[in-house]
């Protein structure tokens, strides 16, 4: 088996975008939430560490602007950051390898499905 | 506990969870739930919840450096992923049916066996990548990188498909049923089913965890079980570990991983063994 044999999915550039979106994500997300932690902590804003929030507090939160959902915002961000990478492989196969492209076009299906049922 | 005393400590531990979790491919929520449940007092879904949003901080900070380094297999890791994402949406959907205790003794029973197999069995086969695979199944997932500990590339062919898919959603399962990554079966299915070097199977496991842990995480999401407190400041640990873990990988031999790997899933058994026996 040679370099000429192997077919790489992936130019390095395409590497090089993908790395830079994951690692971005997970970047901002990561700032987003310790801001989110610090203002929490000097606001006295959090009683309860463990105290869970369902997705409509979350968006209640995000939408009143207030502590919470400054670090409700950098969880969105960080969910959101593998679902854009599944929707830029497909981008990104629909105009490469068509076989390859179907992977990740089932992968969301069944994210979307997982979620829908739940919901 | 004051909060902020609660959330210093998680920061901490999970910087050490994230260097583990980003060199041994997994996302680290075999440690991170016992720990949150047993020294911090936190629910168990909660912190299977935690675990889960944390485990997509692991890989989008992991898995960008190993693309670089060309250690990831984007092929062979969009191909496992379909069946990951079917076990994690089954097995969180089948949370509710199946008794707890009797998935963790069963996980424990297959880690053991995975243990022994990584560290003894596999070394004569592990040699034999060095030099090139018999012919793969597919050559769409044949893959080769550049391994700096010993400054040779390493060219392998994938074998077994339908086995590693079958582990691809045992793994996805796990992910749903108890809130980890699933890399404890992932890395050590690809290494000793499909062939694939381990230092390739790590890189290409951490690519995969986040999308499995989306699947399972969007799911408690949903149910309304994620704590943002701690989540944050989890993910703020894992983000700092990992981006250390990742800088040694190619540093480190496969032999060595190995080794870590088979030492990590004895110790995940133990847990898993406590937690059915209902110690932990």
């Amino acid at each position: 088996m040679t370099d000429g044999e192997m077919r790489q999915p992936l130019t390095p550039r395409a590497e090089r975008m993908f790395s830079r979106l994951l690692f971005g994500g997970a970047l901002l997300s990561v700032i987003v939430f310790a801001i989110g932690i610090v203002l929490a902590l000097a606001s006295s804003s959090i009683t309860d560490v463990s105290q869970p929030m369902s997705l409509g507090s979350i968006a209640d939160s995000i939408a009143s602007m207030n502590v919470m959902g400054l670090i409700g915002c950098g969880m969105l961000i960080l969910v959101a950051t593998p679902l854009i990478r599944i929707f830029a492989t497909i981008l990104y196969f629909s105009l490469r390898d068509r076989w390859l492209m179907v992977l990740p076009v089932v992968t969301v299906v069944l994210i979307m499905f997982g979620f829908a049922v739940r919901m | 506990m004051a909060v902020a005393e609660t959330l210093l400590i998680l920061l901490l531990i999970s910087i050490v969870i994230g260097v583990v979790g980003s060199l041994l491919g997994i996302g680290g929520g075999v440690f991170l739930i016992p720990i949150m449940t047993l020294c911090l007092g936190i629910d168990i879904k909660v912190a299977a919840a935690t675990s889960l949003v944390t485990i997509i901080v692991t890989s989008s900070t992991s898995a960008p450096r190993y693309l670089r380094e060309g250690l990831v297999n984007v092929s062979l890791g969009m191909f496992l992923e379909v069946f990951t994402v079917t076990g994690a949406i089954i097995g969180a959907i089948a949370v509710a049916y199946i008794s707890q205790s009797y998935i963790e003794a069963l996980f424990g029973i297959v880690l053991i066996y995975a243990a022994v197999y990584m560290a003894i069995g596999m070394e004569r086969r592990s040699e034999s990548h060095k030099a090139l695979h018999p012919a793969s199944s597919d050559s769409r997932f044949n893959g080769r990188f550049r391994d700096e500990s010993t400054d040779e590339t390493r060219y392998y062919g994938v074998k077994n498909l339908p086995r590693g898919a079958f582990a691809g959603f045992i793994a996805g399962n796990l992910s749903g049923l108890i809130g980890v990554g699933g890399g404890v079966v992932k890395v050590p299915a690809m290494h000793i089913w499909m062939g694939v070097p381990v230092k390739a199977a790590v890189a290409t496991s951490n690519f995969m965890i986040g999308v499995t842990a989306v699947a399972s995480a969007l799911v408690y999401l949903a149910n309304g079980l994620v704590a943002p407190a701690i989540t944050a400041a989890a993910a703020i640990g894992i983000f700092i570990g990992a981006v250390i873990g990742s800088r040694t990988l190619h540093r480190i031999t496969g032999r060595s991983l190995r080794i870590m790997f088979s030492i990590l899933l004895v110790v995940i058994s133990a847990i898993m063994f406590l937690r059915a026996g209902g110690i932990l």
